[in-house]
Protein backbone atom coordinates (compact mmCIF):
# COMPACT_ATOMS: atom_id res chain seq x y z
CA UNK A 1 0.00 0.00 0.00
CA UNK A 2 1.76 3.68 -1.13
CA UNK A 3 -0.88 5.37 1.66
CA UNK A 4 -2.24 4.00 4.73
CA UNK A 5 -4.20 5.41 7.30
CA UNK A 6 -5.45 3.67 10.55
CA UNK A 7 -7.85 5.40 12.68
CA UNK A 8 -7.07 8.92 11.54
CA UNK A 9 -8.69 11.57 13.50
CA UNK A 10 -8.83 15.44 13.78
CA UNK A 11 -9.76 17.51 15.87
CA UNK A 12 -10.84 21.38 16.31
CA UNK A 13 -12.38 22.42 19.78
CA UNK A 14 -14.69 19.87 20.05
CA UNK A 15 -15.42 18.92 16.94
CA UNK A 16 -14.32 15.97 14.81
CA UNK A 17 -13.72 17.00 11.43
CA UNK A 18 -11.99 14.00 10.26
CA UNK A 19 -13.06 10.61 12.73
CA UNK A 20 -11.54 7.40 12.68
CA UNK A 21 -11.15 7.08 9.09
CA UNK A 22 -8.92 3.84 7.88
CA UNK A 23 -7.95 3.97 4.08
CA UNK A 24 -5.43 1.95 1.48
CA UNK A 25 -4.47 3.30 -1.22
CA UNK A 26 -2.76 0.49 -3.77
CA UNK A 27 0.37 1.65 -6.69
CA UNK A 28 -1.03 3.26 -9.13
CA UNK A 29 -4.42 3.76 -7.87
CA UNK A 30 -6.78 6.62 -8.49
CA UNK A 31 -9.07 6.95 -5.76
CA UNK A 32 -11.76 10.27 -5.54
CA UNK A 33 -12.87 11.63 -2.53
CA UNK A 34 -16.53 12.76 -2.82
CA UNK A 35 -18.87 14.41 -0.05
CA UNK A 36 -20.97 17.65 0.43
CA UNK A 37 -18.98 20.84 1.71
CA UNK A 38 -17.60 20.20 5.19
CA UNK A 39 -17.25 16.53 4.74
CA UNK A 40 -13.80 16.76 5.67
CA UNK A 41 -12.34 15.94 2.67
CA UNK A 42 -9.92 18.41 2.34
CA UNK A 43 -8.50 18.32 5.92
CA UNK A 44 -8.12 14.54 5.23
CA UNK A 45 -5.99 15.41 1.91
CA UNK A 46 -4.19 17.83 4.61
CA UNK A 47 -3.81 14.94 7.21
CA UNK A 48 -2.53 12.92 4.34
CA UNK A 49 0.21 15.09 3.03
CA UNK A 50 1.55 16.47 7.03
CA UNK A 51 0.63 19.87 7.43
CA UNK A 52 -1.89 18.80 9.66
CA UNK A 53 -0.66 16.24 12.17
CA UNK A 54 -3.61 13.75 13.35
CA UNK A 55 -5.19 13.40 17.06
CA UNK A 56 -4.82 10.12 17.09
CA UNK A 57 -4.30 7.15 14.45
CA UNK A 58 -1.26 7.11 11.93
CA UNK A 59 -1.38 8.25 8.25
CA UNK A 60 1.68 6.51 6.43
CA UNK A 61 3.34 6.91 3.04
CA UNK A 62 5.12 4.77 0.95
CA UNK A 63 5.57 2.98 4.09
CA UNK A 64 6.66 5.90 5.95
CA UNK A 65 4.97 7.82 8.68
CA UNK A 66 4.33 10.85 7.24
CA UNK A 67 5.48 13.45 10.27
CA UNK A 68 8.91 11.68 10.37
CA UNK A 69 9.83 12.42 6.83
CA UNK A 70 12.00 14.96 6.43
CA UNK A 71 10.54 18.30 4.59
CA UNK A 72 12.78 17.40 1.65
CA UNK A 73 12.03 14.09 1.65
CA UNK A 74 8.06 14.97 2.15
CA UNK A 75 8.66 16.93 -0.65
CA UNK A 76 10.00 14.29 -3.26
CA UNK A 77 7.48 11.71 -2.17
CA UNK A 78 3.82 13.98 -2.16
CA UNK A 79 3.02 16.53 -5.02
CA UNK A 80 0.01 18.69 -3.46
CA UNK A 81 -2.14 20.90 -5.55
CA UNK A 82 -4.36 22.80 -2.69
CA UNK A 83 -7.47 24.79 -3.64
CA UNK A 84 -6.37 27.97 -4.02
CA UNK A 85 -3.25 29.28 -4.69
CA UNK A 86 -2.85 33.28 -3.84
CA UNK A 87 0.24 33.98 -6.22
CA UNK A 88 0.57 37.99 -6.61
CA UNK A 89 3.80 38.80 -8.60
CA UNK A 90 4.37 38.30 -12.27
CA UNK A 91 6.22 35.08 -12.47
CA UNK A 92 5.96 33.76 -16.60
CA UNK A 93 4.11 30.60 -16.30
CA UNK A 94 7.20 28.63 -17.03
CA UNK A 95 8.76 30.02 -13.83
CA UNK A 96 5.85 28.97 -11.69
CA UNK A 97 5.73 25.53 -13.29
CA UNK A 98 9.70 25.21 -12.71
CA UNK A 99 8.89 25.76 -8.77
CA UNK A 100 7.81 22.46 -8.67
CA UNK A 101 11.32 21.37 -9.42
CA UNK A 102 12.58 22.74 -6.47
CA UNK A 103 12.84 20.19 -4.44
CA UNK A 104 15.20 18.46 -6.75
CA UNK A 105 17.97 20.88 -6.04
CA UNK A 106 18.51 24.32 -7.07
CA UNK A 107 20.59 23.17 -9.54
CA UNK A 108 18.13 21.27 -11.38
CA UNK A 109 15.84 22.64 -13.86
CA UNK A 110 14.13 19.35 -15.44
CA UNK A 111 13.75 21.31 -18.14
CA UNK A 112 13.01 18.71 -20.32
CA UNK A 113 10.02 18.10 -17.96
CA UNK A 114 8.58 21.49 -18.19
CA UNK A 115 9.18 21.47 -22.34
CA UNK A 116 7.10 17.96 -22.43
CA UNK A 117 4.56 19.64 -20.25
CA UNK A 118 4.04 23.13 -21.56
CA UNK A 119 3.49 21.40 -24.87
CA UNK A 120 1.47 18.76 -23.93
CA UNK A 121 -1.14 21.40 -22.12
CA UNK A 122 -0.44 23.99 -24.62
CA UNK A 123 0.37 26.61 -21.89
CA UNK A 124 2.19 29.50 -23.22
CA UNK A 125 4.92 29.42 -20.87
CA UNK A 126 6.14 33.04 -21.18
CA UNK A 127 2.57 34.81 -20.85
CA UNK A 128 2.65 36.75 -17.18
CA UNK A 129 1.01 34.64 -14.41
CA UNK A 130 -0.61 37.62 -12.94
CA UNK A 131 -2.33 38.38 -17.08
CA UNK A 132 -4.04 35.06 -17.16
CA UNK A 133 -7.43 34.33 -16.29
CA UNK A 134 -8.75 32.02 -13.04
CA UNK A 135 -8.76 28.53 -15.52
CA UNK A 136 -5.56 29.04 -16.97
CA UNK A 137 -3.48 30.08 -13.66
CA UNK A 138 -5.13 26.78 -12.29
CA UNK A 139 -3.86 24.86 -15.49
CA UNK A 140 -0.62 25.95 -14.71
CA UNK A 141 -0.84 25.34 -11.04
CA UNK A 142 -1.72 21.80 -12.46
CA UNK A 143 1.34 21.54 -13.92
CA UNK A 144 3.78 22.82 -11.75
CA UNK A 145 2.52 20.21 -8.82
CA UNK A 146 3.10 17.34 -12.37
CA UNK A 147 6.24 18.55 -12.66
CA UNK A 148 6.98 18.01 -9.13
CA UNK A 149 6.09 13.77 -9.41
CA UNK A 150 6.68 13.54 -13.35
CA UNK A 151 8.98 10.51 -13.47
CA UNK A 152 8.86 9.77 -9.68
CA UNK A 153 6.71 7.20 -10.84
CA UNK A 154 5.39 4.72 -7.80
CA UNK A 155 8.37 6.17 -5.72
CA UNK A 156 5.71 9.28 -4.95
CA UNK A 157 1.90 10.00 -4.78
CA UNK A 158 -0.31 12.74 -5.64
CA UNK A 159 -3.02 14.34 -4.00
CA UNK A 160 -5.29 16.52 -5.86
CA UNK A 161 -7.63 19.28 -4.22
CA UNK A 162 -10.56 20.06 -6.52
CA UNK A 163 -8.18 20.54 -9.93
CA UNK A 164 -10.51 20.52 -12.43
CA UNK A 165 -13.10 23.46 -11.19
CA UNK A 166 -11.84 25.76 -12.97
CA UNK A 167 -10.87 24.31 -16.09
CA UNK A 168 -12.72 24.02 -19.50
CA UNK A 169 -13.53 20.71 -20.97
CA UNK A 170 -10.68 20.64 -23.53
CA UNK A 171 -8.04 21.08 -20.94
CA UNK A 172 -10.37 18.36 -18.12
CA UNK A 173 -9.53 15.86 -20.82
CA UNK A 174 -5.87 16.72 -20.92
CA UNK A 175 -5.36 16.63 -17.75
CA UNK A 176 -7.56 13.30 -16.75
CA UNK A 177 -5.06 11.86 -19.95
CA UNK A 178 -2.07 13.08 -17.92
CA UNK A 179 -3.50 11.70 -14.60
CA UNK A 180 -4.09 8.29 -16.42
CA UNK A 181 -0.59 7.86 -17.38
CA UNK A 182 1.08 8.98 -14.22
CA UNK A 183 -0.91 6.36 -12.77
CA UNK A 184 0.03 3.71 -15.06
CA UNK A 185 4.04 4.28 -14.07
CA UNK A 186 2.94 3.51 -10.69
CA UNK A 187 2.16 7.27 -8.49
CA UNK A 188 -0.31 6.51 -6.62
CA UNK A 189 -3.47 9.52 -6.50
CA UNK A 190 -6.02 10.91 -4.05
CA UNK A 191 -8.25 13.45 -6.05
CA UNK A 192 -10.73 15.44 -4.09
CA UNK A 193 -13.42 16.35 -6.37
CA UNK A 194 -17.59 17.30 -6.36
CA UNK A 195 -18.03 16.44 -10.41
CA UNK A 196 -19.66 12.99 -9.74
CA UNK A 197 -19.40 12.30 -12.90
CA UNK A 198 -16.24 13.06 -13.41
CA UNK A 199 -15.24 10.76 -10.49
CA UNK A 200 -16.45 8.00 -12.20
CA UNK A 201 -14.30 8.66 -15.37
CA UNK A 202 -11.32 8.86 -13.83
CA UNK A 203 -11.74 7.13 -10.50
CA UNK A 204 -10.37 2.95 -9.70
CA UNK A 205 -11.71 3.58 -6.53
CA UNK A 206 -14.21 5.84 -4.89
CA UNK A 207 -14.38 7.25 -0.87
CA UNK A 208 -17.75 9.06 0.03
CA UNK A 209 -17.12 11.03 2.91
CA UNK A 210 -20.12 12.44 4.60
CA UNK A 211 -19.32 14.42 8.55
CA UNK A 212 -15.67 13.54 9.17
CA UNK A 213 -16.21 9.64 8.45
CA UNK A 214 -15.88 7.08 5.45
CA UNK A 215 -19.95 6.21 4.29
CA UNK A 216 -18.36 4.14 1.81
CA UNK A 217 -15.31 3.24 -0.18
CA UNK A 218 -14.91 0.58 -3.12
CA UNK A 219 -15.11 0.60 -7.02
CA UNK A 220 -17.38 3.46 -9.09
CA UNK A 221 -20.26 1.05 -9.22
CA UNK A 222 -20.42 0.07 -5.76
CA UNK A 223 -20.20 3.16 -4.43
CA UNK A 224 -22.03 5.76 -6.60
CA UNK A 225 -25.54 3.98 -6.23
CA UNK A 226 -28.67 6.15 -5.79
CA UNK A 227 -29.27 4.91 -2.30
CA UNK A 228 -25.51 5.59 -1.48
CA UNK A 229 -25.41 9.27 -2.91
CA UNK A 230 -28.59 10.31 -1.36
CA UNK A 231 -27.95 8.89 1.66
CA UNK A 232 -24.24 11.19 1.92
CA UNK A 233 -26.12 14.78 0.28
CA UNK A 234 -29.22 14.30 1.68
CA UNK A 235 -30.35 14.95 -2.05
CA UNK A 236 -32.59 12.83 -4.21
CA UNK A 237 -30.16 11.29 -6.95
CA UNK A 238 -30.74 9.22 -10.55
CA UNK A 239 -27.97 7.61 -11.54
CA UNK A 240 -27.98 7.24 -15.12
CA UNK A 241 -25.33 5.55 -17.27
CA UNK A 242 -25.72 8.08 -20.08
CA UNK A 243 -24.23 11.43 -19.62
CA UNK A 244 -25.79 14.27 -22.04
CA UNK A 245 -21.96 15.07 -23.12
CA UNK A 246 -18.99 12.91 -23.12
CA UNK A 247 -15.15 14.15 -24.37
CA UNK A 248 -14.27 11.26 -26.42
CA UNK A 249 -10.63 10.00 -25.48
CA UNK A 250 -7.85 10.59 -27.75
CA UNK A 251 -6.96 8.23 -30.69
CA UNK B 1 23.77 39.68 -18.83
CA UNK B 2 20.64 42.24 -17.43
CA UNK B 3 22.76 42.32 -14.16
CA UNK B 4 25.65 43.43 -16.24
CA UNK B 5 23.52 45.51 -17.94
CA UNK B 6 23.25 47.20 -14.71
CA UNK B 7 26.75 47.15 -13.26
CA UNK B 8 27.52 48.73 -16.68
CA UNK B 9 25.21 51.73 -14.77
CA UNK B 10 26.39 51.33 -11.35
CA UNK B 11 30.29 51.81 -12.40
CA UNK B 12 29.28 55.07 -15.02
CA UNK B 13 26.74 56.47 -12.22
CA UNK B 14 29.88 56.05 -9.84
CA UNK B 15 32.38 57.90 -12.37
CA UNK B 16 29.84 61.12 -12.94
CA UNK B 17 29.06 61.37 -9.19
CA UNK B 18 33.21 61.58 -8.23
CA UNK B 19 33.16 64.21 -10.90
CA UNK B 20 29.77 66.23 -9.43
CA UNK B 21 30.22 68.58 -6.97
CA UNK B 22 31.12 72.19 -5.83
CA UNK B 23 35.00 71.66 -6.03
CA UNK B 24 35.82 71.54 -9.56
CA UNK B 25 37.08 67.68 -10.96
CA UNK B 26 37.68 66.68 -13.85
CA UNK B 27 38.85 64.42 -16.06
CA UNK B 28 42.42 65.96 -16.08
CA UNK B 29 42.34 66.04 -12.25
CA UNK B 30 41.31 62.45 -12.18
CA UNK B 31 44.55 61.08 -14.31
CA UNK B 32 46.52 63.84 -12.23
CA UNK B 33 45.40 61.69 -9.57
CA UNK B 34 46.28 58.47 -10.61
CA UNK B 35 49.78 59.89 -12.02
CA UNK B 36 50.01 60.75 -8.36
CA UNK B 37 50.44 64.77 -9.19
CA UNK B 38 47.40 66.36 -8.23
CA UNK B 39 47.48 68.86 -5.07
CA UNK B 40 46.95 68.07 -1.76
CA UNK B 41 43.34 70.02 -1.39
CA UNK B 42 41.75 68.01 -4.00
CA UNK B 43 43.31 64.95 -3.56
CA UNK B 44 41.52 65.11 -0.14
CA UNK B 45 38.24 65.89 -1.71
CA UNK B 46 38.44 63.00 -4.00
CA UNK B 47 39.90 60.71 -1.68
CA UNK B 48 38.48 61.03 1.54
CA UNK B 49 35.15 63.41 0.95
CA UNK B 50 33.52 62.11 -2.52
CA UNK B 51 34.77 58.74 -2.85
CA UNK B 52 33.66 56.83 0.74
CA UNK B 53 30.47 58.60 0.20
CA UNK B 54 30.19 57.65 -2.81
CA UNK B 55 30.88 53.94 -1.98
CA UNK B 56 28.54 53.83 1.07
CA UNK B 57 25.59 55.01 -0.88
CA UNK B 58 25.92 52.72 -3.74
CA UNK B 59 26.63 49.80 -0.30
CA UNK B 60 23.71 51.08 1.76
CA UNK B 61 21.20 51.94 -1.18
CA UNK B 62 22.01 47.97 -2.77
CA UNK B 63 21.34 46.91 1.47
CA UNK B 64 18.05 48.62 1.48
CA UNK B 65 16.50 47.50 -1.49
CA UNK B 66 18.04 44.14 -2.11
CA UNK B 67 16.17 43.85 1.90
CA UNK B 68 13.09 45.54 0.16
CA UNK B 69 13.06 42.53 -2.50
CA UNK B 70 13.40 39.55 -0.24
CA UNK B 71 10.62 41.39 2.42
CA UNK B 72 8.06 41.67 -0.64
CA UNK B 73 9.00 38.19 -1.47
CA UNK B 74 8.72 36.39 1.95
CA UNK B 75 5.50 38.96 2.52
CA UNK B 76 3.79 37.93 -0.48
CA UNK B 77 3.18 41.97 -0.63
CA UNK B 78 4.61 43.90 -3.69
CA UNK B 79 3.68 46.61 -1.39
CA UNK B 80 5.78 45.38 1.42
CA UNK B 81 9.09 47.64 2.48
CA UNK B 82 11.67 46.57 5.24
CA UNK B 83 10.15 49.49 7.51
CA UNK B 84 7.77 46.80 7.90
CA UNK B 85 9.85 44.49 10.45
CA UNK B 86 10.13 47.31 12.38
CA UNK B 87 14.06 47.95 12.12
CA UNK B 88 13.68 51.59 10.65
CA UNK B 89 11.25 53.00 13.63
CA UNK B 90 13.26 51.00 16.07
CA UNK B 91 16.60 52.71 15.25
CA UNK B 92 14.57 55.87 14.82
CA UNK B 93 13.37 55.44 18.62
CA UNK B 94 16.69 54.60 19.93
CA UNK B 95 18.29 57.47 17.54
CA UNK B 96 16.03 60.10 19.78
CA UNK B 97 16.85 58.57 23.36
CA UNK B 98 20.09 58.69 22.37
CA UNK B 99 19.96 62.28 21.13
CA UNK B 100 17.87 63.08 23.99
CA UNK B 101 19.68 61.61 26.92
CA UNK B 102 22.57 60.84 25.62
CA UNK B 103 25.71 62.65 24.08
CA UNK B 104 25.90 63.56 21.11
CA UNK B 105 28.87 61.87 19.04
CA UNK B 106 27.92 60.58 15.72
CA UNK B 107 29.36 56.62 16.42
CA UNK B 108 27.19 56.99 19.34
CA UNK B 109 24.38 57.81 17.74
CA UNK B 110 24.71 54.99 15.10
CA UNK B 111 25.51 52.52 17.23
CA UNK B 112 22.25 52.78 19.28
CA UNK B 113 19.85 53.14 16.24
CA UNK B 114 21.56 49.87 15.19
CA UNK B 115 20.39 48.28 18.31
CA UNK B 116 17.07 49.85 18.04
CA UNK B 117 16.59 48.61 14.47
CA UNK B 118 17.22 44.75 15.28
CA UNK B 119 15.52 45.03 18.97
CA UNK B 120 12.46 45.95 17.28
CA UNK B 121 12.82 43.39 14.22
CA UNK B 122 13.30 40.92 17.09
CA UNK B 123 9.96 41.89 19.18
CA UNK B 124 8.11 41.82 15.81
CA UNK B 125 10.16 38.81 15.22
CA UNK B 126 8.82 37.30 19.00
CA UNK B 127 4.80 38.71 18.54
CA UNK B 128 4.28 37.41 15.24
CA UNK B 129 6.94 34.52 14.33
CA UNK B 130 6.24 31.77 16.72
CA UNK B 131 4.10 29.76 13.51
CA UNK B 132 1.72 32.73 13.47
CA UNK B 133 0.64 34.06 10.04
CA UNK B 134 2.08 36.08 7.65
CA UNK B 135 -0.67 38.86 8.33
CA UNK B 136 -0.54 38.64 12.14
CA UNK B 137 3.17 39.42 11.83
CA UNK B 138 2.26 42.20 9.32
CA UNK B 139 0.07 43.32 11.96
CA UNK B 140 2.61 43.13 14.66
CA UNK B 141 5.35 44.96 12.50
CA UNK B 142 2.59 47.24 12.34
CA UNK B 143 1.97 47.86 15.62
CA UNK B 144 5.33 48.04 16.91
CA UNK B 145 6.05 50.81 14.32
CA UNK B 146 3.27 52.95 15.66
CA UNK B 147 4.83 52.58 19.61
CA UNK B 148 8.14 53.68 18.06
CA UNK B 149 7.16 56.49 16.24
CA UNK B 150 5.28 57.65 18.91
CA UNK B 151 7.68 57.24 21.50
CA UNK B 152 9.67 59.61 19.07
CA UNK B 153 7.19 62.04 18.80
CA UNK B 154 7.18 62.27 22.67
CA UNK B 155 11.14 62.17 22.33
CA UNK B 156 10.67 65.34 20.05
CA UNK B 157 8.58 67.16 22.10
CA UNK B 158 10.68 66.62 25.37
CA UNK B 159 14.08 67.76 23.26
CA UNK B 160 15.39 70.95 22.92
CA UNK B 161 15.68 73.11 19.69
CA UNK B 162 18.68 71.72 18.77
CA UNK B 163 18.06 68.42 20.21
CA UNK B 164 15.17 68.48 17.76
CA UNK B 165 17.12 69.16 14.96
CA UNK B 166 19.71 66.38 14.71
CA UNK B 167 16.50 64.38 15.27
CA UNK B 168 14.75 65.20 12.54
CA UNK B 169 17.67 65.98 10.33
CA UNK B 170 18.32 62.09 11.15
CA UNK B 171 15.01 60.95 10.14
CA UNK B 172 15.22 62.34 6.89
CA UNK B 173 18.62 60.53 5.86
CA UNK B 174 22.06 62.01 4.88
CA UNK B 175 25.41 61.07 3.60
CA UNK B 176 26.78 63.85 4.96
CA UNK B 177 30.04 63.31 6.52
CA UNK B 178 30.71 59.75 5.24
CA UNK B 179 34.14 58.48 5.90
CA UNK B 180 36.48 55.01 5.50
CA UNK B 181 35.62 54.05 8.27
CA UNK B 182 31.70 54.09 8.38
CA UNK B 183 32.61 52.34 4.51
CA UNK B 184 34.33 49.41 6.73
CA UNK B 185 31.29 49.11 8.83
CA UNK B 186 28.83 49.11 5.66
CA UNK B 187 30.88 45.97 4.25
CA UNK B 188 28.49 43.99 6.94
CA UNK B 189 25.75 44.63 3.99
CA UNK B 190 27.45 43.01 1.09
CA UNK B 191 27.82 40.64 3.35
CA UNK B 192 23.94 40.02 4.48
CA UNK B 193 23.00 40.70 0.83
CA UNK B 194 24.93 37.79 -0.88
CA UNK B 195 23.65 35.49 2.32
CA UNK B 196 20.05 36.63 1.09
CA UNK B 197 20.78 35.83 -2.63
CA UNK B 198 21.19 32.24 -1.54
CA UNK B 199 17.42 32.06 -0.70
CA UNK B 200 16.44 33.30 -3.89
CA UNK B 201 14.82 29.83 -4.65
CA UNK B 202 13.06 29.24 -1.66
CA UNK B 203 11.65 32.79 -1.50
CA UNK B 204 10.35 32.11 -5.49
CA UNK B 205 8.60 29.03 -3.69
CA UNK B 206 6.94 31.16 -0.62
CA UNK B 207 5.42 33.19 -3.07
CA UNK B 208 3.09 30.77 -3.57
CA UNK B 209 1.79 30.75 -0.06
CA UNK B 210 3.15 28.46 3.57
CA UNK B 211 1.33 25.71 3.10
CA UNK B 212 2.63 25.23 -0.66
CA UNK B 213 6.14 26.15 0.01
CA UNK B 214 6.13 23.27 2.34
CA UNK B 215 4.79 20.42 0.12
CA UNK B 216 7.96 21.85 -2.54
CA UNK B 217 10.12 21.30 0.93
CA UNK B 218 10.61 25.03 1.96
CA UNK B 219 10.54 25.69 6.00
CA UNK B 220 8.52 28.99 6.22
CA UNK B 221 9.05 30.24 9.55
CA UNK B 222 12.87 28.81 9.52
CA UNK B 223 13.21 30.91 5.70
CA UNK B 224 10.89 34.14 7.64
CA UNK B 225 13.42 34.18 10.59
CA UNK B 226 16.36 34.09 8.16
CA UNK B 227 15.18 36.75 5.30
CA UNK B 228 14.18 39.25 8.52
CA UNK B 229 17.73 38.70 10.16
CA UNK B 230 19.02 39.30 7.17
CA UNK B 231 17.22 42.00 5.93
CA UNK B 232 17.40 43.73 9.79
CA UNK B 233 21.24 43.78 9.42
CA UNK B 234 21.79 45.80 6.53
CA UNK B 235 18.67 47.61 6.93
CA UNK B 236 20.26 48.41 10.49
CA UNK B 237 23.44 49.30 9.76
CA UNK B 238 22.58 51.26 6.67
CA UNK B 239 20.09 53.38 8.68
CA UNK B 240 22.54 53.63 11.86
CA UNK B 241 25.39 55.27 9.13
CA UNK B 242 22.54 57.42 7.15
CA UNK B 243 19.77 57.80 8.66
CA UNK B 244 16.18 56.80 7.49
CA UNK B 245 16.04 56.90 3.31
CA UNK B 246 12.60 56.89 2.54
CA UNK B 247 10.85 54.44 -0.76
CA UNK B 248 14.37 53.05 -1.61
CA UNK B 249 13.25 49.46 -0.20
CA UNK B 250 9.52 49.97 -1.75
CA UNK B 251 10.42 51.12 -5.02
CA UNK B 252 13.72 49.50 -6.49
CA UNK B 253 12.33 45.71 -6.06
CA UNK B 254 9.28 46.71 -7.53
CA UNK B 255 11.23 48.67 -10.76
CA UNK B 256 13.31 45.59 -11.21
CA UNK B 257 10.79 43.19 -11.58
CA UNK B 258 8.89 45.53 -14.62
CA UNK B 259 12.50 45.08 -16.15
CA UNK B 260 13.07 41.55 -15.65
CA UNK B 261 10.70 39.40 -14.21
CA UNK B 262 9.69 37.87 -10.50
CA UNK B 263 12.68 35.54 -10.28
CA UNK B 264 14.24 36.32 -6.98
CA UNK B 265 17.71 35.17 -8.32
CA UNK B 266 17.05 38.39 -10.53
CA UNK B 267 15.33 40.69 -8.33
CA UNK B 268 17.69 40.47 -5.02
CA UNK B 269 20.60 41.39 -7.20
CA UNK B 270 19.05 43.57 -9.92
CA UNK B 271 17.77 45.37 -7.00
CA UNK B 272 20.92 45.67 -4.89
CA UNK B 273 22.10 47.22 -8.21
CA UNK B 274 19.85 49.39 -8.87
CA UNK B 275 18.92 50.33 -5.50
CA UNK B 276 22.74 51.64 -5.12
CA UNK B 277 22.68 53.33 -8.61
CA UNK B 278 19.47 55.38 -7.44
CA UNK B 279 20.80 56.31 -3.84
CA UNK B 280 23.88 57.48 -5.48
CA UNK B 281 22.19 59.64 -8.17
CA UNK B 282 19.82 61.02 -5.10
CA UNK B 283 22.71 61.66 -3.08
CA UNK B 284 24.60 63.40 -6.40
CA UNK B 285 21.40 65.80 -6.64
CA UNK B 286 20.87 66.40 -3.00
CA UNK B 287 24.89 67.57 -2.89
CA UNK B 288 24.60 69.33 -6.15
CA UNK B 289 21.60 70.95 -6.36
CA UNK B 290 22.14 73.96 -3.58
CA UNK B 291 25.68 73.20 -3.53
CA UNK B 292 27.54 74.31 -1.14
CA UNK B 293 24.58 73.52 0.99
CA UNK B 294 23.11 70.15 1.10
CA UNK B 295 19.54 68.84 1.44
CA UNK B 296 18.69 65.28 3.53
CA UNK B 297 18.73 62.68 0.81
CA UNK B 298 15.49 61.23 2.57
CA UNK B 299 13.40 64.10 1.33
CA UNK B 300 14.84 63.52 -2.33
CA UNK B 301 13.89 59.96 -2.52
CA UNK B 302 11.00 60.08 -1.37
CA UNK B 303 10.17 63.33 -3.16
CA UNK B 304 11.23 61.29 -6.70
CA UNK B 305 10.28 58.02 -5.25
CA UNK B 306 6.82 59.02 -4.35
CA UNK B 307 5.22 60.36 -7.25
CA UNK B 308 7.03 57.67 -9.42
CA UNK B 309 5.83 55.02 -7.95
CA UNK B 310 2.02 56.30 -7.75
CA UNK B 311 2.45 56.74 -11.66
CA UNK B 312 3.85 53.00 -11.89
CA UNK B 313 0.93 51.41 -9.77
CA UNK B 314 -1.64 53.52 -12.04
CA UNK B 315 -0.07 52.20 -14.92
CA UNK B 316 0.18 48.69 -14.15
CA UNK B 317 -3.43 48.59 -12.97
CA UNK B 318 -4.02 48.92 -16.70
CA UNK B 319 -2.11 46.28 -17.97
CA UNK B 320 -3.24 43.68 -15.29
CA UNK B 321 -6.50 41.32 -15.18
CA UNK B 322 -8.36 41.09 -12.23
CA UNK B 323 -9.40 37.33 -11.32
Amino acid sequence: MTISLAGVSYVVGSKHIVNEVDLEVGCGEVVVLLGPNGAGKSTLLKLISGILVPESGTVKVLGKKVHELGLAERARSIGVLTQRVALDFPFTAREVIAMGRSPYGAGVSGAAILDELVDELAIDADQDYLTMSGGERQLVQIARVFAQVWERGEKAVLLMDEPMTALDMKHQVQVISILRRLAKSGLSQIVVMHDINMAATIADKVVLMSSGGIVAFGSVSDVLTETLLEETFSTPVEVSKQPYFRAKSRP
Amino acid sequence: MKTLFLLFALVISMCVALLAGSAPVGFQELSRLLAGTLDDGLSTIILEIRLPRIVLAVIVGAGIASSGAAIQGLFRNPLADPALIGVSAGAALFASIYVVFGASTPVGLAFSAFVGGLSATWLVLYVGGRGASISTMLLAGIAINAIALSGVGLLSYLSTDAQLRTISFWALGSLNGADWTQVLISLVIPVSTILLLTQSQPLNVVTLGDEEAEHLGVSHQRLRRRIILLAAMSVGVGVALTGVIAFLGLVVPHLVRMMFGSNHQIVIPGSALLGGILLLFADTCARSILAPAELPVGIITALVGGPFFVYLLMREQKNRVLV
